[in-house]
């Protein structure tokens, strides 16, 4: 009777104790693959450019992660040129879904290596109604496309015409929140 | 009769320990949230996140092979137990320094190991944008392990001893195997005035779970133990190392498979510990002092 009484005591003991305790919520932050677009601008005499595509978010991020996100973040947006342009780009705009992200504007030169927020460049402007529309975008289930606009206008000495070959290239990175117990 | 009514009761024994195991081991059944967890990472954010879990796996195995030093030297004696170990799971084991995304001021930050809680955040001072780490996944205090574990000797008084921990595959969860071997030699039969038992032993434990765990972990060491009437004192020193290796496919997108290798913090190990023994049955618990504090505790049947 005792041994039996030992063997109760401590199969209780040892199954109640400790470990069966996993955290409710797990918020598991991911980072996306970045929102990228590179728009190639139209040589000639226009000297504004507009380009606009739609990014389907759900592709970011694994599919396991896809109606548990519950918060988002955006932590980078870089812009950079491509081409050889003398000049300079001004009133650079990258919109989603048309609410304004970001305003750029500075030398061509200046924008041929990855202007980023997070390295402290002066040419790049985060705008809240953007980072904002990301996120609100992000947390709905299912995840809705987006659109992501640029656009800008060229300025310096022979323009126009635009000459040939330039792009602008934006990324914009987003961190998100999937609660895997959910 | 008498040794038939032993083995019936060794059976009995068995019988618990298997269904004792099985319950132990459901928290390992339901990790699937585990390994969601773990597999958000990218191959150098995991390292922090998971090194506690091998400090404490490495502890947990090296644990609870002994609770005497008393080998006979002839004769056939067996003994079967069921040993639960767990290793305490500190403040300091509950966060890590994560790198946060090149650029950020300041560059890195606190956050959330598996065992800790709401993930951490930092801000950078530039431009207000903030960077978050995971959640833990795991809220406890006492990180166990549970084995069943067979003595049986003794030859020149050798001993040989088998642990395991067989659970298969449920519910989507991954197999968890764990074997483990050891050998310990009298080495008080040589020196017949000591007045206390004296083994020395070498161990070896393999565990893993599914595809994304594989931990080995290797010991050996010296014990010595000493009996009062039904009371028995023990203890030892130890020399261990493990190793676990992490394999898993992150689910963050764009991230190369992972395959890391971490050691257990745990190399030395003091232990300290008290067995009662009543007839054939063996209660017994013990302390263990290193860079992991470790306990180990159970019950054994055997003669």
């Amino acid at each position: 009777m005792k041994t039996k009484l030992l063997l109760v005591a401590l199969f209780v003991a040892m199954t109640t104790t400790g470990f069966e305790c996993f955290n409710d919520p797990i918020i598991v932050s991911i980072d996306l693959t970045p929102f990228s677009k590179c728009y190639d601008i139209n040589p000639g005499p226009n000297p504004s450019y507009n380009g606009i595509a739609t990014i389907d978010p759900n592709t970011l991020m694994d599919e396991s992660y896809r109606d548990k996100v519950v918060d988002a973040r955006v932590y980078d947006i870089t812009v950079q040129v491509g081409g050889t342009f003398s000049g300079s780009v001004t009133v650079g705009q990258v919109f989603i879904n048309d609410f304004l992200l970001l305003s750029y504007s500075g030398t061509w030169a200046e924008f041929s290596t990855p202007q980023s927020l997070l390295g402290g460049s002066t040419h790049v402007t985060p705008q809240s109604a953007g980072v904002q529309e990301l996120i609100r975008v992000l947390k709905q289930k299912p995840i809705p496309p987006v659109t992501l606009r640029s656009s800008g206008t060229l300025v310096g000495v022979g323009v126009p015409p635009v000459p040939a070959g330039l792009s602008v290239c934006v990324n914009v990175y987003a961190q998100a929140d999937g609660d895997i117990k959910n | 009769m008498k040794q038939l009514q032993q083995w019936y009761r060794l059976a009995r024994v068995a019988l618990v320990a298997m269904a004792l195991l099985l319950t132990t081991a459901k928290s390992f059944a339901e990790d699937s949230d585990l390994e969601k967890a773990v597999k958000a990472f990218n191959q150098d954010a995991v390292k922090g996140y998971i090194q506690p879990m091998a400090d404490f796996f490495g502890a947990n195995m090296s644990g609870g092979w002994y609770h005497s030093a008393a080998i006979p030297q002839t004769g056939f004696n067996l003994s079967v137990n069921v040993i639960a170990m767990g290793s305490v799971v500190g403040d300091d084991q509950k966060t890590f320094t994560a790198n946060a995304p090149p650029g950020f001021n300041p560059g890195t930050f606190k956050t959330a190991t598996v065992f800790g809680g709401t993930g951490g955040t930092v801000t950078d001072q530039n431009t207000g944008f903030s960077y978050r780490g995971s959640d833990g996944a795991l809220n406890a205090t006492l990180f166990p392990l549970a084995t069943l574990q067979v003595h049986i000797g003794s030859i020149y008084g050798t001993e040989a001893i088998i642990r395991g921990l067989p659970i298969p595959q449920v519910s989507g969860a991954p197999k968890v195997t764990f074997l483990g071997f050891g050998v310990r030699h009298s080495i008080s039969q040589y020196i017949p005035s000591v007045p206390v038992d004296i083994a020395a032993g070498i161990f070896y434990n393999h565990i893993s779970f599914g595809d994304l765990i594989d931990m080995k972990s290797f010991a050996f060491g010296a014990q010595a133990s000493k009996s009062f009437a039904v009371l028995e004192v023990y203890g030892g020193f130890a020399y261990e190392k493990s190793s676990m290796d992490v394999t898993f496919t992150s689910t963050n997108v764009g991230s190369p498979n992972v395959n890391i290798s971490l050691d257990g913090a745990n190399n030395f190990r003091a232990t300290i510990g008290l067995g009662l023994n009543l007839a054939v049955l063996h209660l017994f618990g013990d302390v263990n002092v290193g860079s992991v504090t470790n306990f180990s505790a159970g019950l054994g049947f055997g003669f």
